[in-house]
């Protein structure tokens, strides 16, 4: 088994679709912070009027600017799909090309199916992760030009200092910010947990986009399977805490249960647990559909789109 | 024929779901925003309440409920809208003519688009009507109320609401119209947009694919850079003016879909999304209405 799960990944890992939708994702970013810098920049290098100009340059941090591309709309719309892009359409197209016949031949099906699940969720962490680490890396690189660097970031620690408790961005690690166990003042740990939050998040998105490639054979229905999924659960879960509003209070409940990517809750342990809940029910639904899709598979059933 | 090529898609199982889907996602949203615009109408005063007509103004002209919902479904409908070569071969074989054949693609794309506004209208309708009970077709006051403060404001105004000035001048039912004209025209354009693509490509990824590029392009420009950039810096006026941006939201699908601010002037806006509309449809048609005259309409792919 193990072995089967190390081929798929190094065949995700080395494979050129990979890297090619993180560069597009790279480039995104990329152009995000830049467009980000020239309001600042060109206000400096031209002259413009001292207060405009370093306000300008104050919020253009790299901390500013790690939010503002965590927080990207397009970032959070598209993750799921982005991490169903790091391996699962593997799944239908092995199937289309017929290759799966000679992998079923050699290994069998048990290690075939869980092989892919497990190599497309680990692919989808890794790419949520990367994510993160691009985020980090652009944003510093970038933001090292800022002439204003010094004071922005002494802007930054007094802004940081002043909201703390009061924003949805406060660095803890427990059950909500009042019932943390530790704050977090390394903005290297601080961004890790983002890492880790991406990684948790990008397996579960990778293991929901190849259970779909393996019931549906639908390549659009694998990438939007998971985008919609996303999407009916925060409407629901808004709805349901709508109705039941005198028990619960909706704006903390979605911000901590919502599986947006931009949620910067890097260190909420009930983001985590609805996360590690969501994966052990795929995987036991995995398992419970295991002989149904087996049997599709045995008797090449027919795509349908 | 085309009555038939629509009962043919509409009865795949892959297309009803994907339909119950979208409305169930639809559901929620809409009754979110129904939520949120009651107290929203409230916190104006008492003198006007919301309508089910200003809720259909509002689900049809705010760019979050397309990107969540409307946009978010159609991607995922438009492997079954724009090309299906078993009644493709059908119709040429039938009619012996690859004009018909072209009309009727054509028209199944015009006919899944103006289908698929009026599903979401008609339960906008009926939700909103069960919620609300107001079926009033007069202005509110609150809509006012929002025009006169969005008529001392010199830049971007946004509200929860996004209808402009002078919308007002015209009655409510025909303002509703010309929004929903605009909606469907945009829908059809992207069909017909990836149907090209599709066709040219042969691909129907590419042709999903190019509508999800000019989502992404338009979410870009719309919530990240106030639709443009910067384009240099005038020293000679005050600092608060001294921004020259380029402005690209109108290259965007926001025309289409929404108003950029309350600022704007809602003839024109309304008349630029018409008439972008009509002749981006009417160039996309002209396309695949050529492809089919001359192009390969074998070897579809197993893509979707």
């Amino acid at each position: 088994m193990r072995y089967c799960i190390y081929l798929d990944f190094k065949r995700g890992l080395t494979n050129k679709r990979f890297w090619a939708v993180l560069g597009s994702v790279s480039f995104i970013f990329l152009l995000h912070v830049i467009l980000d810098g020239v309001w600042p920049l060109t206000h400096y290098y031209y002259g413009g009027e001292e207060s405009f100009y370093l306000w300008g340059g104050r919020i253009y941090t790299s901390q500013g600017e790690i939010e503002a591309l965590s927080n990207m709309e397009l970032f959070s719309d598209f993750f799921p799909f982005l991490c169903a892009a790091a391996y699962a359409y593997t799944i239908i197209d092995d199937r289309r090309q017929g290759y799966y016949i000679q992998q079923l031949q050699r290994i069998g099906f048990p290690k075939y199916y869980w092989g892919k699940l497990i190599a497309s969720g680990l692919l989808g962490g890794l790419f949520g992760a990367l994510c993160m680490v691009v985020i980090c890396l652009v944003s510093m690189l970038f933001t090292a030009w800022n002439p204003f660097i010094r004071e922005a970031v002494d802007f930054c620690a007094g802004w940081d200092a002043l909201y703390r408790d009061t924003t949805s961005i406060s660095r803890y690690v427990g059950w909500g910010s009042g019932r943390a166990y530790c704050n977090i003042t390394s903005s290297v740990v601080w961004y890790f947990l983002g890492g880790v939050k991406y990684f948790v998040m990008g397996v579960l998105y990778g293991l929901l986009a190849s259970m779909i490639a393996f019931l549906t054979d639908n390549k659009v229905i694998m990438y939007a399977g998971p985008v919609i999924y996303l999407l009916l659960q925060d409407k629901w879960l808004y709805l349901f805490l709508d109705l039941l509003h005198t028990v619960f209070s909706r704006p903390v409940v979605t911000e901590r249960f919502s599986l947006r990517s931009g949620r910067i809750l890097y260190g909420d342990l009930y983001h985590y647990f609805l996360l590690f809940f969501m994966i052990a029910l795929l995987l036991n639904l995995a398992k419970l559909l295991q002989y149904r899709i087996e049997r599709f598979y045995m008797e090449g059933g027919s795509a349908d789109d | 024929m085309i009555r038939t090529q629509l009962a043919a898609v509409l009865h795949k199982p892959s297309v009803r779901l994907k339909i119950l889907l979208i409305t169930l996602l639809f559901i929620p949203t809409l009754i979110e925003q129904l939520t949120m615009i009651v107290p929203y109408a409230d916190s104006f005063g008492k003198e006007g309440q919301v309508t089910v007509a200003i809720m259909l103004l509002h689900v049809f002209n705010y760019l979050y409920f397309y990107v969540d919902v409307l946009l978010a479904g159609f991607i995922l409908l438009i492997p079954d809208i724009v090309r299906d070569e078993y009644i493709d071969k059908q119709a040429i074989m039938l009619s012996a003519s690859r004009k018909k054949a072209a009309g009727i693609a054509l028209a199944r794309i015009v006919s899944f688009s103006v289908l698929y506004v009026l599903w979401f209208l008609l339960l906008t309708v009926m939700i909103s009507g069960v919620w609300l009970r107001n079926f009033s077709l007069a202005w509110p006051h609150f809509i006012s109320v929002i025009q006169k403060q969005a008529a001392g404001w010199s830049g971007w105004y946004m509200q929860l609401v996004m209808l402009p000035e002078n919308c007002m001048d015209y009655p409510v039912l025909v303002v509703l119209f010309l929004i929903v004209v605009r909606s469907t025209l945009g829908f059809i354009f992207l069909g017909m947009l990836a149907g090209l693509i599709t066709l040219l490509t042969k691909k129907t990824k590419y042709g999903v694919g190019i509508v999800i590029f000019l989502l992404a392009v338009t979410l870009f420009l719309y919530y990240d850079f106030d639709g443009g950039f910067l384009l240099c810096y005038d020293a000679s006026v005050p600092a608060e003016q001294a921004r020259v941006m380029t402005d690209l939201i109108k290259a965007t699908l926001v025309p289409f879909f929404t108003f950029r601010s309350l600022t704007d002037n809602f003839t024109y806006w309304i008349q630029y999304g018409i008439v972008c509309g009509l002749v981006l449809c009417i160039v996309t048609s002209a396309g695949i209405w050529l492809y089919y005259q001359k192009g390969d309409l074998d070897n579809a792919d197993q893509d979707e």
